[in-house]
């Protein structure tokens, strides 16, 4: 056991270098095709690794997670384009707009349970959408904006085409990762695994299940919103469409991996298919259709998730193998 | 978990099976009724092989299980428990009659019988229980410790509905703690112990109190009550 | 407030808190006895539209009105079985149903969405609305399509509610819902219940539809606004009770009905949602109370 322990322990610091070389690496290598997918890629995992959170380790199925990301757009768009405010900042305010309306929508989650809550937090995101289409005047409506300054560093305007687009949407992915693994072991962390394996148990010893889930669904907005104001500021355009953020291509992943609650796993698997998804693109809508097929097959087919698969197909063989020695 | 259980009831008799809990008694009886699906061995009934039926085959085919505490549906009346008892093609065209010996068998439910099954005593729960067994038309029926938790009145009351519906022609199996009402009721009986059936007492022969205890708890002395606490 | 515009808004009310109940009661039927959720409710309220409006069209107009909607009716319980096969059906019994069920639906929802645009098209269509009749209450219009609108959602949950009472196969759905395993010993196919229940469900959105589409353009995102009131509706009234559903389906069209006239379209999904938190707050039952 001990061995196991280390073995898996020395791959993900590996594996993370191996990632981050890539990454630099990608602007040199890489078409500035493949480098527009890559951002979006890179987006799309940090917005995955942030829900693993209120999905993998709250256990609530939160599906206003999307509407963070939108909320975090609008926010820097609006203030960038009708405020003049700068884009950085844009970011900054994007980040605390979503966090915000993460402590809103969980007024109503707090009271709820089970289905209530994927329900109520539906129905937010919609509601969102069509407070969105209706405020012409503050958001640009059906239409949105379409002259969103982009992001700056000293000259360099942070657009496709840049080799800093991808550095910028890397570096927030890796301070995602790294930000909500520490927020996943400190106790903050194991009092939300606590209450979502055993309620009445954490909630015996002392834990408080407003604070830490009130907690857990701030954090899981924070970096969120951000994603979508560099989205934004990224493309230069502004639509509706951000409060829809490709739902499938982020239910996929995370039906991939079976919810792992390992922040990782999410990441990786919506970096692999964002890459793919994006590449669909040409196909219109179709490939909405297509990823929806495979998020209806892999969920019956595969009830742990492929990765979940794997590891139950893993844990067959090392029981075998361990119950030939100890017989 | 079952392991190497085997029982055989005639046509007409009325066979106990007794033993220590968590033995395997009523895991024996949702493997006959089809709500368990057996992974090895085979289950007859009437000359043909059931092992691997569905519930509702098994319903049709006039074998009914009636089982532990829980057979009720809560919010509904008694009448319409009953009437649900009789939901099967087999059991339909019987409802109206099956209903009337039911009231006769069981006055009390007669009167409650617009009352919802939660709202019933214990005792009456059992009755109703039953009586939705009985709705469905059976030429066997299994019991699955009918007279649980119930006191000395009632289980006789249930004693004599039992052997009243035995001798009316029903073959029985019948799961319970209180040795002595199966001795009371059944012709045979058999122990299951260790997911194993083992011991098979015949007609006229009696066990003895200490017998049993000895069976379950390894001497008389050891537990200190008598069956019925136990 | 005039006595006019009051019953205007009480008018809208009970238009769109019949349309709510009807999608709510088969959500909660679907729960009730499967313990599952259909987010594709929406997709079947949006399809029977389409497939009305297609009868309509290839049929030419002997084949409007009854014929049209029988023909919808019996398409829309078909397409809501192989829903239920496809998404519902091999997912039952395991220990993530319920959430697997969301996820498979959502998909549903969005291939379903997007192949009726693909096949339809994005210009909005009209569905003729029933009767042209009209007669005038205090002021206000009511056409003959609302008074229908306005009857048949009471009627429809007092049917289902009856069936549910007096039928044998009402019997058979009630005891599914309530003891499973003592159903399977009575004889009753659970397979056949759900399916019945979920194709049951089906029809009651279509007949929301077809009602709805009456009333508004059919267009490719018909009926994601209706869903998204009846999930209020279930979030207020509770999934255990139909009629904590239907009390709570107008009580939600009340409260939008008067949020419209007094701030506005723009302002009514904000009050909505606002209602909600403030009424989870203070009785976190929801409006019936029922055990959650």
């Amino acid at each position: 056991m001990i061995q196991l322990a280390r073995r898996r322990w020395s791959i993900a610091p590996i594996m993370a270098a191996v990632a981050l070389a890539l990454l630099v690496a990608l602007p040199f290598v890489a078409s500035p095709y493949l480098q527009g997918l890559a951002v979006v890629a890179l987006l799309y995992a940090t917005v995955a690794a942030s829900w693993d959170i209120t999905l993998g380790y709250t256990g609530l199925f939160n599906l206003a997670h999307i509407a963070f990301f939108g909320v975090g757009a609008y926010t820097s768009g609006i203030l960038s384009v009708t405020f003049g405010v700068d884009p950085w900042l844009g970011v900054l305010a994007g980040a605390v707009g979503a966090t915000a309306t993460a402590a809103i929508v969980y007024l109503p989650v707090s009271r709820l349970r089970g289905i209530y809550v994927a329900l109520i937090t539906f129905a937010f995101t919609q509601l969102a959408l069509r407070f969105v289409l209706s405020a012409r005047e503050l958001t640009g409506g059906q239409s949105g904006f379409t002259r969103i300054p982009p992001l700056r560093i000293g000259d360099v305007a942070l657009v496709g085409g840049s080799p800093w687009s991808i550095y910028l949407a890397g570096g927030l992915l890796v301070l995602t990762v790294v930000v909500l693994r520490a927020f996943v072991r400190s106790d903050h962390g194991t009092a939300l695994i606590a209450l979502r394996d055993g309620e009445l148990y954490a909630i015996s010893r002392g834990i408080s299940v407003l604070n830490i889930r009130l907690l857990a669904f701030v954090v899981s907005a924070v970096f969120t919103g951000a994603a979508g104001a560099v989205y934004t500021h990224y493309l230069g355009a502004l639509t509706p469409g951000v409060l829809d953020f490709s739902l499938v291509t982020l239910l996929l992943s995370m039906v991939l991996v079976g919810g792992a609650a390992t922040i990782y796993g999410p990441a990786a698997a919506a970096l692999v298919l964002g890459v793919s998804i994006e590449w669909l693109g040409p196909i219109g809508p179709l490939r909405f259709v297509i990823v929806s097929l495979l998020v209806l097959l892999t969920v019956i087919l595969f009830p742990s998730g492929v990765w979940g698969a794997i590891g139950r197909l893993q844990g067959e063989v090392r029981r075998r193998s361990r119950g030939n020695s100890q017989t | 978990m079952l392991r190497g259980a085997s029982i055989a009831v005639g046509d007409g008799e009325s066979v106990g099976l007794f033993g220590p809990n968590g033995h395997g008694k009523t895991t024996l009886l949702r493997s006959i009724s089809g709500l368990l699906r057996p992974w090895a061995g085979s289950i007859r009934f009437q000359d043909r092989d059931i092992t691997g039926w569905s519930p509702r085959q098994i319903v049709e085919a006039g074998l009914i299980h009636v089982p532990q505490a829980n057979t009720m549906f809560p919010r509904m009346t008694v009448l319409e428990n009953l009437t649900l008892g009789a939901y099967s093609p087999r059991a339909r065209p019987h409802r109206r009659r099956n209903l009337e010996r039911v009231f006769d068998l069981f006055p009390r439910l007669a009167d409650r019988r617009t009352q919802t099954c939660q709202t019933l005593s214990g005792g009456e729960r059992q009755m109703a229980a039953l009586g939705v067994g009985l709705m469905g038309e059976p030429t066997m029926l299994m019991l699955d410790e009918p007279t649980l938790g119930l006191a000395p009145l009632m289980k006789e009351v249930l004693a004599r509905a039992i052997t009243e519906i035995a001798t009316s022609g029903v073959t029985l199996l019948m799961v319970d703690q209180d040795i002595n009402l199966l001795l009371e009721v059944c012709q045979r009986e058999y122990l299951l112990e260790g997911g194993e059936t083992s011991l098979e007492l015949q007609e006229g022969e009696r066990i003895r109190e200490e017998q049993v205890l000895e069976m379950y708890f390894g001497s008389a002395e050891a537990s200190g009550g008598t069956m019925d606490d136990a | 407030m005039t006595l006019e515009t009051a019953f205007a808004i009480l008018l809208s009310a009970t238009i769109s808190g019949s349309l709510y109940a009807m999608m709510a009661s088969g959500l909660s039927l679907v729960w009730g006895t499967l313990g599952v959720f259909n987010f594709a409710h929406g997709s079947l309220l949006l399809l029977a539209a389409y497939v009305a409006w297609t009868v309509g069209k290839v049929g030419g107009p002997a084949v409007q009105g009854p014929l049209a909607i029988a023909v919808m009716l019996a398409a829309m319980a078909v397409f809501g079985f192989l829903l239920y096969l496809t998404t519902v059906r091999p997912l039952i019994g395991r220990s993530n149903a319920e959430l697997a069920v969301i996820i498979s639906t959502i998909s549903a929802m969005i291939i379903i969405r997007n192949v009726v645009q693909f096949a339809w098209g994005p210009l909005p269509k009209q569905v003729p609305a029933l009767g042209s009749s009209s007669i005038t209450v205090f002021g206000t219009v009511i056409s003959s399509h609302q008074i229908v609108v306005i009857l048949i959602g009471p009627l429809l949950l007092l049917g289902i509610a009856a069936f549910l009472k007096f039928a044998r196969v009402g019997l058979a759905v009630r005891s599914v819902e309530q003891n499973p395993d003592a159903a399977l010993l009575v004889g009753v196919n659970p397979q056949f219940i759900y399916a019945l229940v979920f194709a049951a469900s089906a029809v009651l959105a279509a007949i929301a539809g077809y009602l709805l589409a009456g009333i508004q353009f059919l267009t490719p995102d018909f009926g994601g606004d209706p869903l998204l009131k009846a999930f209020i509706v279930i979030v207020l009234g509770g999934l255990n009770s139909l009629l904590g559903a239907f009390v709570a389906a107008y009580v939600v069209g009340l409260i939008e009905a008067l949020a419209i006239f007094f701030l506005g379209l723009f302002w009514a999904p904000v009050i909505l949602f606002v209602v909600i938190i403030v009424v989870l707050l203070v009785r976190p039952q929801g409006l019936l109370g029922g055990a959650r």
